[in-house]
């Protein structure tokens, strides 16, 4: 009997593989495609610039490598007087709110320059993004009932992780991300279930009475326009592609460097310390830490690498943290 | 409850102890009933022979069941289970003696005299088998699944291996905000929670970093696990 069932199951399973499989193929045809296919770069420019200049409401769905459990986020951004609003709700367990005001809404970080192409303003140096990872785009997919574009990013080294992403064909936003490890093993995943254009911005300026925390904004320099390092520490080798971002100090006393190749960010912090210093390797979800010591002119500092990237490129930058 | 009802409520836990579908309340009130009432240990007989019957395993000999000598009846039925129970093994757990054996049996619920053994013994019993519930139903199984790309990705399918949940059902998502570390120096005495701490403080300020410079908007932010204490 429990055979029967179990036969029977999985002929079910089969026959509705099979017809969401033919009902995909028959949507593809009778769904009229866009005329010409995006290119990678127009793709990816949308994705970094045009979802910054939308009001939306949406709810998404979050899940790492680190625990199977599910968890879903209120998404809110609007722009008012070219200024940018984030607010960003944990819609599972305890209430907590992250809310980031101030950052204009032409600000282009150093990843977005790097996403959008604009290398030959910022450096003649700058590797182009083809020969860090091969973009192709895989088709057409429907999520949160809009339809995307979805993009795979291969590695072309082993020093960054992979992803695929969905991108919302009319405003560019993602609305699915995968990221995706050595091992080609997931190690996160993103995934929109509502997306609500234009809301009704005197609903979502309203003040909340949930305990806030405030991010920053505008974290790393605004459109730069030359490369530059960072002001008291030498970094003699980070991942090919990989910019120095920003800086800033902390209020911990923690000085933090900011990197981004245009999708995939590492940050280092680097603290004094007079007692010992825990060295290892420290992991949740798609993020690592690689906690290290180091000794500069008799000082101990605690440095770490912190970003979602392998862990051959995190201990491969701490190796190479050095004072100037 | 009236009198009048009584034996029949008692009847029907009586019948769900023999499926093991009867609760620990019923349990309890079973084993205090069958103390004052010969009629509840009669029930408890006549079912087992029912259910015997049902399964064909009445012989000719053995009529009746509940008389007396009923120790050497159990030992003569571990013997008999030892066959049927050693076939199915559901987890290939180790045989534990005599009281994991007496355990299981009163699990399967085919030991005719098994209630008559006395109250004590059959708190042990029935805590055996309230450990073996709570074993199959909180074990933390490592799960393996394999996902699939949808559909709208024409590539070969990405095999994963969910990690095993390591604390069991974690009803407030924030709370799973344990780093795995794993230390350089193997001999290191490192606090797990201070590890957390440093490395969670860190993935929030590096989040500000990723939010502005991966091209996905404040996705990122559903990293950061942020705390009362601030």
């Amino acid at each position: 009997m429990p055979k029967m069932s179990l036969w029977l199951s999985s002929v079910v399973l089969l026959a509705v593989t099979i017809s969401v499989q033919a009902q995909t193929l028959s949507t593809q045809e009778l769904t009229p495609a866009p005329t010409s296919l995006p290119t990678v770069q127009a793709l990816l420019s949308k994705m970094s610039q045009n979802a910054a200049h939308i009001n939306y409401r949406g709810s998404f769905t979050y899940q790492n490598q680190t625990s199977i459990e599910l968890q879903s986020f209120r998404v809110e951004h609007w722009i008012e007087s070219g200024i940018e609003h984030d607010r960003f709700l944990f819609l599972n367990g305890p209430e907590r709110l992250i809310v980031r005001d101030g950052q204009r809404v032409d600000c282009k970080a150093m990843g977005d320059e790097l996403l959008q192409g604009n290398f030959a303003g910022i450096g003649k140096s700058l590797v182009n993004m083809d020969q860090l990872y091969q973009f192709e785009i895989r088709g057409r997919e429907r999520i949160a009932g809009r339809w995307s574009r979805v993009l795979q990013v291969i590695p072309k080294d082993p020093y960054r992780y992979g992803y695929f992403l969905s991108i919302d064909e009319d405003t560019g936003l993602v609305l699915k991300s995968w990221l995706i490890d050595e091992n080609a093993r997931p190690v996160e995943r993103y995934q929109f279930i509502s997306i609500e254009l234009n809301p009704d911005l005197n609903q979502m300026k309203a003040k909340s009475l949930l305990h806030e925390h405030k991010a920053v904004s505008d974290v790393t320099p605004c459109n730069p326009t030359q490369l530059t390092r960072p002001s008291a520490w030498q970094v003699a080798w980070v991942p090919p592609g990989f910019v120095f971002a920003g800086e800033r100090q902390l209020n911990n006393g923690q000085a933090m460097l900011m990197y981004t190749d245009g999708l995939t960010t590492f940050s280092i912090f680097i603290e004094a310390t007079t007692s010992f210093v825990p060295e290892g390797v420290g992991k949740r979800g798609a993020t690592l830490a690689y906690m290290s010591r180091l000794l500069v002119k008799d000082t101990v500092y605690r440095a770490s690498v912190v970003g979602e990237i392998p862990v051959a490129a995190a201990a491969k930058i701490a190796q190479n943290i050095t004072g100037l | 409850m009236s009198e009048q009802n009584r034996p029949q409520v008692l009847a029907e836990s009586i019948s769900a102890l023999m499926d093991n579908q009867a609760s620990e309340l019923e349990l309890q009130r079973i084993l205090k009933a069958s103390e004052q009432d010969a009629e509840v240990k009669a029930t408890w007989s006549r079912y087992q022979i029912v259910g015997a019957a049902l399964r064909g395993e009445l012989g000719g000999e053995q009529t009746p069941i509940v008389t007396s000598d009923f120790a050497a009846r159990i030992s003569a039925a571990i013997d008999e289970e030892d066959a049927l129970v050693a076939q199915p093994a559901p987890a290939s757990k180790p045989q534990q003696g005599w009281w994991y054996q007496l355990g299981r049996v009163a699990l399967v619920a085919s030991v005719a005299g098994g209630m008559v053994l006395g109250v004590n013994q059959f708190n042990a019993t029935s805590q055996d088998a309230s450990q073996i519930a709570n074993n199959s139903a909180f074990a933390p199984a490592p799960v393996e699944t394999t996902i699939s790309l949808p559909s709208g990705i024409n590539s070969p399918a990405i095999n994963t291996r969910t990690v095993a949940v390591q604390t069991g059902y974690e009803s407030r998502p924030q709370e799973s905000r344990r780093v795995n570390f794993q230390p350089l120096q193997p001999n290191a005495v490192v606090s797990d929670e201070e590890v957390s701490r440093y490395v969670n403080q860190m993935i929030k300020a590096h989040s500000d970093n990723a939010a502005m410079n991966s091209g996905q908007g404040v996705l990122p932010y559903a990293r950061v696990i942020i705390t009362d204490e601030e």
